[in-house]
């Protein structure tokens, strides 16, 4: 296992954990700000599977993966505004819809795939996304070969995180975000719209879901396959909690997860003498440990879960 | 969980109507997808909805699905009722039938006899019920949210289910990974099919639940704390040992069902046998609000359309998982049908 600790196996390993720790920032930003509006959203699973199939069905069809991403976002948006209407129109346990919505998503991306594209054993594939250098930067070693060789959505999830963290922070709309999770009733009473704040956090988390599903398919793998977020939402989850709610700490945590995934891989092809079956397991194990250390007693947004009524007059 | 909650004691004919009219809203859309797909809905919906029903083997299909469904519908109602929310029935699962696995193949089960399943479904109830402890003692430890534990036990439990039949389990007889074979299987109850008296146990445990939560005082003071109770005096309860003993027989139930998934239905310990009867229990539980018939005759729907959407994937190329949509749509229509039906929705908070 002594090759574990050089340049050439190490360097590899961080430029693919920063890689796939990109769809956990998307889905793990957009949560934040989701649930710093008072309102959960376990179907984040669902929402990243079904845009990761639409993603790379319209950059199959029309081969433009551009194209094919931003239906992916789209479609996590619309997945996030059917959720809405339940848990927001309708107050429904916000849980039972997510649970329901994932269930949902999975029985339809099979059905779908199945129906689009039958089951043969020869896949039908898109290029992935390419590399983008950052001029000077990738010409840093080590740190430039991990970081600046990325492709265009990995830099955007940093920076669409950062945006995020400014926005609830920094602007109006944040603080009003940020009242309506701490105390509606208040928030309302000084003229903030309640639900309309928090349609606007599930489309908007919706989106980035949907981005983050689309860069499983898109930017990572080429195709689709069935279930291919494979628990990558609950992480997300997980992560929302991990990063006290937070997009910057939440770009951490995702970077600790995507560098374990890639570790796994990594481990597993080098025959290590643990069974395969530990690796697959380690991110899960990783995540509930993580959980219980460092999620203990930290404070949710107030009304999280919640369902809010608006008073009549 | 309040919200179905409220709606417990109303006028049990509409709560019917509205689940009747959200089955048929979901078969409707359910038809429109299939039709977009351009599969024949009439033919898929014969073979999902219809054809299970027809035959004596068929209906000994519905039942060997019947029993983990039903299982974990009961035994997640357990936690509904205290408002909290097991999502963990396919670990749990896995968990108990490792731990029959393990009694099944030892020495011990042959010295037993056919009784060796007293013992093996006794450790597989403690192995499923230890599996859904851990969450349960996550949360009420260290706060750690039940819903995100319990799923992310799931991914653990499937891949240490596989671990042990590639390696410690493993039978080396042949090139397949899987254990060897339980000592005695249950017994068969009708000739020519494969129901087993496992069926008959998941009906004694929806009579078990009928009567903790109805009968006993354990019963009512976890209904209270789901808030399904209106009671005077809420103090002298302990949240925290009642969601922890919710969690640990909701996991009970489950390990339970894939005991008599070994005992009954497998004969060995197979990688993949939770299937998706974790979440098809999560809906029954939901579909039948909790209530012991409720949760009964959903099962029985659920069971008898697992068996229909097998049938309807060899016959028409769908897949079998198109199961989960309708599934998915039914519970969102109940849920909206009741939001209208209660004028407000869920109560305030």
């Amino acid at each position: 296992m002594s090759e574990i600790l050089t340049l050439s196996f190490l360097i590899p390993l961080f430029t693919a954990g920063v890689r796939m720790s990109a769809p956990l920032i998307f889905g793990a930003a957009g949560n934040i700000m989701n649930e710093r509006s008072g309102v959960m959203n376990i179907g984040l699973e669902g929402e990243m599977l079904i845009s990761a199939l639409t993603s790379f069905m319209v950059a199959e069809r029309t081969g433009s993966l551009l194209i094919g991403v931003l239906s992916g976002g789209i479609t996590g948006m619309l997945c996030a505004l059917l959720i809405a209407f339940w848990s927001v129109s309708r107050k429904q346990d916000q849980s039972v819809v997510g649970i329901m919505f994932n269930i949902f998503a999975l029985g339809f991306t099979n059905f779908l795939y199945r129906a689009v594209y039958g089951i043969s054993t020869s896949k039908a594939k898109v290029s992935i996304l390419r590399e983008v250098h950052i001029p000077l930067l990738s010409k840093i070693p080590i740190l430039g070969d991990i970081l600046f060789r990325q492709n265009i959505l990995v830099y955007l999830a940093f920076i669409l995180s950062i945006l995020i963290w400014l926005l609830l922070t920094h602007t109006k709309f944040g603080w009003q975000v940020q009242a309506v999770g701490e105390n509606p009733k208040a928030a309302a009473a000084a003229g903030v719209s309640v639900i309309g704040i928090r349609y606007i956090s599930y489309l908007f988390s919706g989106f980035m879901a949907g981005i983050g599903g689309s860069f499983l398919s898109c930017g990572i793998v080429g195709t689709f396959t069935e279930n291919m977020t494979s628990g990558r939402g609950f992480i997300c989850l997980a992560i929302t909690i991990l990063a006290r709610w937070n997009p910057i700490y939440a770009i951490f945590a995702s970077l600790l997860f995507g560098t374990t995934e890639a570790l796994q891989l990594r481990l597993q092809a080098l025959g290590a003498s643990l069974p395969y079956q530990f690796f697959v397991a380690l991110p899960f194990i990783v995540t509930l440990a993580a959980l219980v250390i460092f999620g203990r007693n930290i404070r949710a947004p107030k009304s999280l879960g919640a369902i809010y009524t608006k008073e009549s007059r | 969980m309040k919200m179905l909650d409220s709606i417990r004691d109303k006028n049990i004919i509409s709560k019917c109507i509205i689940l009747i009219i959200s089955i048929i809203a979901a078969l409707l859309i359910g038809a429109v997808f299939l039709m977009v797909l351009g599969v024949n809905p009439v033919e898929s919906y014969y073979y999902l909805l219809i054809r299970p029903f027809q035959s004596l083997r068929s209906i000994g299909e519905l039942s060997i699905k019947l029993t983990p469904i039903l299982l974990i519908g009961i035994g997640v109602s357990f936690t509904f009722q205290a408002k909290l929310t097991n999502l963990g029935g396919e670990g749990q699962i896995c968990m108990g039938a490792i731990g029959m696995t393990l009694v099944g193949i030892s020495p011990l089960a042959e010295a037993l006899g056919p009784w060796w399943i007293l013992p093996g479904m006794l450790t597989a109830a403690l192995f499923g019920a230890l599996w859904a402890g851990i969450a349960g003692f996550f949360k009420t430890r260290f706060k750690a949210s039940e819903i995100i534990t319990t799923l992310l036990l799931n991914y653990i439990a499937v891949q240490f289910l596989s671990y042990c039949v590639y390696y410690p389990l493993r039978d080396h007889k042949g090139n397949i990974p899987q254990s060897a074979k339980v000592a005695s299987t249950l017994p068969k109850l009708i000739e020519g099919s494969r129901m087993n008296a496992g069926v008959i146990l998941a009906v004694i445990g929806v009579i078990i639940y009928w009567i903790i939560i109805r009968k006993t005082k354990f019963g009512y003071n976890l209904r209270v704390l789901g808030g399904s109770i209106k009671a005077s005096v809420y103090g002298g309860i302990s949240k925290k040992k009642y969601y922890l003993i919710a969690m640990l027989i909701s996991g009970a139930f489950a390990g339970i069902a894939g005991s008599i998934e070994i005992a009954g239905t497998q004969t060995r310990l197979v990688e993949g046998l939770a299937g998706t009867y974790g979440f098809d229990g999560v809906v029954a539980s939901l579909m039948g609000m909790q209530h012991p018939v409720g949760v009964l005759l959903s099962s029985i729907l659920l069971a008898g359309l697992s068996v229909g959407a097998e049938t309807m994937q060899v016959k028409t190329g769908v897949s079998s998982l198109f199961l989960n949509v309708l599934e998915a749509l039914i519970v969102l229509f109940i849920l909206l049908g009741f939001s209208f039906f209660n004028g407000k929705g869920g109560k305030n908070e």
